[in-house]
């Protein structure tokens, strides 16, 4: 038996090593996440305005078109349930917030982060944010062979892994064919259809925390289903656009603090404001940051 | 949990270390951690169905205890139903029950009928298939006399909860597993050295062959309509070793595992790939549910006795019954019964055991007649396991009809298609490595062991390197959905 145990020790030793200074080598990237944990660390106590929510957001609103000081907290695929977590995370400490802007997009009550297709990036949460899932190690987050290139990518390419600006935007100055757009909104609608309805309950709680929150600090909370492509709107299902905008309005009605806006098939957007069907480009993000803007200001306070 | 995730990763060592230096001194302690440690690992999963295991394995070791006692013919049958009803519900509620019910609909509206009746949202426990055919074997075997009621309660849980072989088998026969409950078991180095090979090998299997291949198969079924012929039997190949390195990697784990706790399973896949007929792929493939359908249901039905009809019947019923237990789909009953056509011919012209011993048993190289045999075989596996994996039977027709069309003959070609220059070269290094180990328990089993440590290390790493690189996200094994 010790024999063995000492083998197997001797055998998996360097293996371990390995993976404890690739774990190592991957915290040390600079990324979003850590930046945004670090931004909000620091600043959380002067910020007037925070954007929450997923890429339709990270990827479509500019902070720095918002009132100030503002900061742009979504990520990728982030849903309800990490929306709140990071509220839940910050609430003492936001001091002087006055607004949230929080997409309800088409998947918003139907999908989560860890039942996503982008469900590695929940380790990041836990890593980098400190909040989520028990411990979780980013060497095992995705193939090693993607691993090893990121670490490869950064130390020795110099290829940066923070995309956001410094107000935590993650723009993308890309324009696509409106042929393209086509295909683009149909897949993308098919991937935001949900088969089953089974989250709904779980995300619809915490979007109710979120507006407990919101109202227990007297903060704004503005509702916002954001503009899509006429391709994408058009595959959409009826029944799960339907719900999630009646979800809206009920919360609208509900709740002094919370007010609703339908973007979705805003006649402002064109094929020039988006680099896929669902997400807007720097232009296009640009042009919905104003227009958000102005609808806070008409909003009472 | 899955083997291959860092839960099991954890978890492995933990009861490992606590089952021979905290439990070694009692039989019955030691059984009782196997216990526990397994409804834990089944509970990570989902604890709520821990109920329908606890339930069967109370059921059965009570009709056990009973068909000890009770000597009348009638209650010991009314036993055995007893056992074969709450076995065979559980299944067929979790399993079958919207698939019949969608027919039934469908077979009524044909008639013009229309049956008022709604599918439900079931979930299908994990392993059900495989936890209940195992309980089933040790009633059926105690009710023929063929093995002595369990009398340790604990033991019998450990039996039917064994977390190594739980969810996705090797189905192990009572007459094997149970008696190894009730001996002490004595820590065995070489068997614990052979175990952890076993279990790299089979995580290489899946990991680095059945994942891979998985991404190639999975695009090219989805996008099938799209496909050229010669791609589309690239992908019909690609997910051949798909569900080999997925299913026998999974049993390789399983088999490592339980020898790391001084425990022998049967050998479930005996290098299928490489059988010179359908009769031989049959004896080489899932072994523990084609022996057990061989053991009580083809020989029940009388087997090969009788005359021809009564052959051709039983084999028919006993490949459609074995692809209707992998799911509630038509799918799998066409796969089942194209097997069975494909064994007919054998069985008919008594050809079905001409090939029982290994392929090139004396030689390196196979013969030009047995390569020849086994192109063909694993040609007509292939054009089976589209069945398999088409999400229905349209599916799997255009499938087939795609694949036989005239750009059969093309190159293959889809957009990512370059990324597959890295697994082809690998899947014939696997095949070498299958090849040379075929005459093993697994290929990896003796191959290499007369090499210096030095080479055997660098083997070792090697292996461990290639499962890092294609490890990532936890990718299900295809069989926890049977």
């Amino acid at each position: 038996m010790r024999k063995f145990l000492i083998r197997l020790l001797f055998l998996s030793l360097p293996l371990i090593l390995f993976l404890f200074m690739g774990e190592l080598a991957l915290r040390n990237i600079p990324n979003d996440y850590s930046f945004k944990r670090a931004y909000l660390d620091k600043n959380s106590q002067n910020l007037k305005t925070l954007v929450l929510g997923s890429s339709h957001f990270y990827r479509g609103v500019n902070p720095a078109l918002l009132e100030q000081p503002a900061f742009n907290a979504a990520m990728v695929s982030q849903s309800l349930d990490y929306d709140l977590k990071i509220l839940e995370n910050y609430d003492s400490e936001f001091q002087n917030l006055e607004t949230i802007i929080l997409p309800i997009s088409y998947f918003s009550l139907f999908g989560s982060l860890e039942t996503g297709v982008e469900s590695w990036r929940a380790s990041f949460y836990n890593i980098y944010y400190g909040i989520g899932n028990p411990v979780k190690f980013e060497v095992f987050n995705k193939k090693g062979s993607q691993t090893l290139s990121k670490v490869f990518d950064f130390y020795y390419s110099d290829i940066k892994f923070k995309l956001a600006d410094s107000l935590g935007w993650g723009r993308r100055n890309i324009n696509v064919l409106p042929e393209e757009l086509e295909s683009l909104g149909l897949r993308a609608a098919q991937r935001h259809t949900k088969k089953n309805f089974n989250l709904l309950p779980f995300q619809l709680k915490n979007f109710k925390e979120i507006i407990q929150i919101a109202n227990k600090n007297n903060w704004k909370l503005i509702l916002v289903t954001p503009p899509a492509y006429h391709s994408y709107v058009a595959n959409l299902n009826k029944k799960q656009l339907d719900l999630t905008i009646k979800y809206c309005k009920e919360m609208e009605e509900d709740f002094d603090n919370v007010y609703y806006y339908n973007f979705l098939q805003n006649n402002s957007f064109s094929s020039s404001d988006f680099y896929d069907a669902d997400h807007l480009n720097q232009d296009g993000a640009n042009k919905f940051s104003q227009m958000l803007n102005m609808k806070i200001q008409e909003t009472p306070q | 949990m899955l083997f291959n995730s860092l839960d099991f990763a954890i978890f492995l060592p933990l009861v490992f270390i606590l089952y021979w230096f905290v439990f070694n001194k009692s039989l019955k302690w030691q059984n009782l951690l196997v216990a526990a440690a397994s409804y834990l690992f089944y509970g990570w999963w989902d604890w709520r169905f821990l109920s329908l295991i606890f339930f069967s394995t109370l059921v059965d070791y009570f009709v056990g205890r009973n068909l000890g006692i009770v000597s009348n013919k009638l209650h010991r049958k009314i036993l055995l139903w007893i056992s074969i009803i709450v076995n065979l519900g559980f299944l067929g509620f979790f399993k079958y029950y919207n698939f019949f019910l969608d027919n039934f609909k469908s077979a009524f509206s044909i008639a013009g009928y229309e049956l008022n009746a709604n599918s439900l949202n079931i979930i299908l426990p994990v392993g059900i298939s495989f936890y209940t055919f195992q309980t089933l074997s040790y009633t059926i075997d105690v009710y023929k006399n063929r093995l002595e009621p369990a009398k340790d309660f604990i033991s019998f849980t450990a039996f039917v909860s064994f977390f190594p072989q739980l969810v996705a088998g090797p189905i192990e026969r009572a007459t094997n597993l149970l008696p190894q409950f009730n001996r002490s078991r004595k820590f065995e180095y070489s068997k614990a050295v052979d175990g952890m090979r076993q279990i790299g090998w089979g995580l290489f299997k899946k990991v680095v062959i059945a994942d891979n291949c998985a991404v190639y198969a999975n695009h090219i079924f989805e996008n099938s309509a799209d496909m050229s012929g010669s791609t589309l039997l690239l992908g019909a190949i690609f997910f051949t070793f798909q569900i080999y390195g997925d299913f026998s990697g999974y049993s390789d784990i399983a088999i490592g595992t339980a020898r790391l706790f001084g425990f022998n399973l049967m050998q479930n896949f005996a290098f299928p790939y490489f059988s010179r007929d359908i009769a031989e792929f049959w004896r080489r493939w899932h072994i523990s549910l084609s022996t057990w359908f061989r053991d009580y249901l083809y020989i029940p039905l009388g087997g090969s006795r009788g005359g021809t009809w009564m052959k051709v019947r039983n084999t028919f019923i006993i490949f459609i019954v074995s692809g209707f237990w992998h799911g509630a789909n038509w799918t799998f009953i066409v796969w089942g019964a194209l097997n069975a056509i494909y064994f007919l011919p054998l069985l008919l012209t008594k050809r079905n055991r001409q090939n029982m011993e290994d392929v090139a048993q004396n030689s390196y190289l196979p013969s030009l007649k047995e390569l020849w045999q086994m192109g063909l075989t694993f040609s007509l596996t292939v054009i089976a396991w589209v069945f398999f994996r088409a999400e229905n039977l349209g599916h799997a027709i255009s499938y087939l009809g795609g694949m036989f069309s005239k750009s059969m003959f093309s190159v293959p070609y889809y957009q990512g298609i370059g990324y597959a220059k890295f697994i082809i070269p690998l899947l014939f290094i696997f095949i070498i490595v299958e090849w040379l180990g075929r005459r093993n328990q697994f290929a990896l089993e003796k191959l290499f062991l007369n090499q210096s440590s030095f080479i055997r290390l660098m083997l070792y790493y090697t292996i461990a390197i290639l499962i890092f690189l294609n490890a990532g996200e936890e990718q299900q094994f295809i069989y926890f959905q049977f």
